[in-house]
């Protein structure tokens, strides 16, 4: 560009013009936009989390604070909030204190597992040993609403209990 | 002119760098959790690993630990002879736990524990209990947690 633009330019141009046309392009100052990039990347690694478990909490739930630091695995999630509305992987499907909750949720366990062995094949789906399932429990309700949920899960093999609780660091 | 050409120190060409920072943003973005979750590890109602015969061989102490609403009791053995109780407060739940460590001191193969809370415990008042049962210490003599596993069993 420069070069061609200096062969097709009289001697007068070459001298008083050409440097003004071939001025290069001012450039902008991104330095800010660094700053504000590092800052937001240090931000997203602290909270950077390697769980495999993704949870979407419901609304009406306030988990129990805890020490715990293991992280979260992925397996079917089971969420009941304050007024005992009872969710699976974030679908409301009843209320605990509904007369047929049991019933509604061990057939949703069992069409659970029957996806599994669909995915996985009934050789693998033995060998994975799928038998973790998530707790979410509203922090105020009382152990036999727990109690409940793992007798239904055990029976369907369900026999690793994961309560998911929330982090303190006091 | 050639001259002040070459004193021109050479610019640094960000851009590649600037690409790659933010494919990485919208990563972290993406996987990026904001409330803190872990889990705690229970197993199902009735403990696996120390057995019924183990505990009445005098083999196992089979520490249990009833939870009601005004108080924590610790116990051993079949016969849940009381070894401690203990109320609610921050300075009793310590005491618990210092419990808990001299007793796994003394018992290094014992790995489990049992809670046997009422009905009406609040599921927090459960979680605190567990929290003392599976504290992790990184010295010795204890490396990891002291119970590793911690079972329910319904007191009423």
């Amino acid at each position: 560009m420069r070069k061609k633009a200096k062969y097709n330019m009289s001697f007068y141009q070459k001298k008083y013009k050409c440097d003004a046309m071939i001025k290069e392009v001012e450039e902008v100052d991104i330095t800010s936009l660094l700053d504000i990039l590092v800052i937001l990347l240090v931000f997203l690694l602290k909270s950077y989390n390697a769980s495999s478990l993704r949870v979407d909490l419901v609304n009406d739930l306030s988990l129990a604070n805890s020490e715990a630091r293991d992280l979260g695995q992925f397996a079917p999630v089971v969420q009941v909030t304050g007024n005992y509305d009872f969710y699976v992987d974030n679908k409301m499907i009843s209320n605990v204190n509904n007369g047929n909750f049991q019933t509604i949720f061990s057939n949703k366990l069992a069409e659970i597992r029957k996806k599994e062995i669909e995915k996985f094949g009934e050789k693998k789906h033995k060998e994975l040993k799928f038998n973790n399932i998530n707790i979410v429990l509203d922090q105020d309700l009382p152990y036999s609403t727990l109690d409940r949920i793992m007798n239904v899960a055990s029976t369907h093999e369900y026999e690793n209990f994961k309560f998911i609780v929330k982090g303190n660091y006091n | 002119m050639r001259k002040t050409k070459l004193n021109k120190p050479p610019k640094l060409n960000v851009i590649p760098v600037l690409d790659a920072v933010f494919i990485f943003v919208f990563f972290l973005l993406m996987s990026a959790q904001f409330v803190d979750l872990f889990e705690l590890h229970v197993k199902k109602p009735l403990i696996e690993e120390t057995s019924s015969a183990e505990a009445a061989d005098g083999k196992s102490k089979s520490f249990k630990v009833q939870v009601t609403d005004d108080k924590i009791v610790l116990t051993e053995g079949m016969n849940e002879r009381t070894i401690a109780t203990y109320d609610w407060s921050d300075g009793a739940l310590k005491k618990l736990g210092e419990r808990l460590l001299a007793l796994k001191i003394q018992n290094p193969k014992e790995n489990s524990i049992v809670i046997r809370p009422k009905s009406d415990v609040k599921y927090k008042k459960i979680v605190q209990v567990i929290d003392i049962a599976q504290k992790h210490y990184k010295a010795k003599p204890i490396n990891g947690k002291l119970f590793t596993a911690v079972a329910f069993e319904p007191m009423d």
